[in-house]
């Protein structure tokens, strides 16, 4: 529809080209620094070594991937962000670029980075690499995001992929530890996801999309953010308990875990309905962004400091 | 980011007449006459700067491309 409305205006108007700007907000600019830093935490925990210019390449690469996702996320749901408030001003939507140069766009960049990271870098990471964009852009944009209230759980996966590029990318292969790295954030996301979902369901409501605020209710969110920070911290511990990291990494991750499920306990406490008074959701949904920063640089610094 | 910069969109000044967008690679539909100067000025800035911007990121992968280059023959 949204296609419609820019070909109409198109022949009345003169197409003025997008600006460079717009194609870097396409790529997500805040999305994807939460992705290069766990990458470059997956990449320096990794034992062995990498050149800098390689490893520079592969957070590269993965930054550019990650950038693709975004991109093509965007083309495909143009018509929903016009109709959220929190994404109407996007390029698309916004009116301000053709819905095929983000296309175009999307498909380049991917297949840049893609290119890049097996040439430069090696084949498994580039693997992944491909996979996380796929599961991103199709399996969650296109399939999970508009038909299940479990969207972002499964779709959380796509998320969770780049600390274990940045370790294939050093060691060429996959072991418990990016494993581990792998299921704290898929454990996370949903806690994080929801706890926004629950202050934004008017929006999410408007564009239809069925996230669980929307189809389960606000009670039964607030229960699955605190059911899943519970495995979440068990995961962020599993590290040191697997003797992994030193006892700095277990104090550090036990403090996070601590205020993160304190918060969690606070939203399921709540009973407010009007976002105005969903005050523990959004403390919740800010330090979760904290959380993954602080518990991935701890790690990263330990494991550092152990090798 | 760049919102109400791209006014041209939205310009009821336009006098280009209704087109099929078929019709665009006929020569009278290439006329430059429609384009006022003001439009003329703000199209070629923006290109300039798409140029310049692209000039950069091309210049950087050549460094990149011939940093990779040399970590890989030094390793072999």
């Amino acid at each position: 529809m949204l296609q419609a409305e820019f070909m109409t205006i198109a022949t009345h108007n003169i197409a003025l080209p997008a600006d460079w700007r717009d194609f870097l907000a396409l790529t997500k600019p805040r999305v994807m620094s939460l992705v290069v830093f766990t990458a470059l935490c997956g990449l320096l925990s990794a034992p062995g070594s990498i050149h800098p210019v390689i490893g520079f390449t592969a957070i590269l690469c993965i930054a550019l991937g990650a950038g693709a996702s975004g991109a093509l996320n965007q083309y495909y749901e143009a018509d929903i962000d016009a109709k959220m408030a929190r994404t109407a001003k996007r390029p698309l939507p916004g009116g301000r670029m053709e819905p095929a140069s983000a296309l175009q766009f999307g498909i380049g960049l991917a297949a840049f980075s893609l290119g890049i990271m097996g040439v430069g870098v090696n084949w498994l990471a580039a693997g992944l690499l491909a996979f996380s964009i796929f599961f991103y852009a199709v399996v969650y944009t296109i399939w999970l995001k508009p038909n299940t209230p479990q969207n972002i759980v499964i779709g959380g996966a796509a998320g969770a992929f780049p600390p274990v590029i940045g370790w294939a990318a050093v060691t060429g292969d996959i072991t418990v530890i990016p494993m581990l790295l792998f299921a704290i954030i898929f454990l996370w996301t949903p806690p994080h996801f929801w706890s926004l979902a629950l202050f934004m369901k008017a929006d999410y409501a408007a564009a239809g999309i069925p996230m669980l605020p929307n189809v389960a209710g606000r009670m039964a969110t607030r229960n699955q953010i605190l059911l899943y920070s519970l495995p979440m911290s068990a995961a962020a511990m599993a590290p040191f308990a697997l003797g992994e990291t030193s006892v700095w990494y277990g104090a550090g991750a036990a403090l996070l875990n601590m205020i993160f499920v304190a918060l969690a306990f606070a939203v399921w406490r709540n009973q407010a309905a009007d976002a105005a008074d969903m005050k523990p959701e959004k403390r919740l949904f800010a330090f979760s962004i904290l959380y993954l920063f602080l518990l991935f640089a701890v790690f990263a610094a330990d494991r550092m400091v152990l090798a | 980011m760049t919102d109400g910069k791209n006014t041209l969109h939205a310009s009821p000044k336009s006098a280009r007449p209704e087109r099929a967008p078929s019709d665009w690679s006929r020569p009278e539909a290439q006329q430059v006459g429609t384009v006022s100067p003001e439009e003329s000025k703000l199209i070629r800035a923006r290109q300039d700067s798409r140029s310049r911007m692209l000039g950069m990121i091309l210049l950087a992968m050549c460094v990149l491309f011939f940093a990779i280059t040399l970590v890989k023959i030094g390793a072999s």
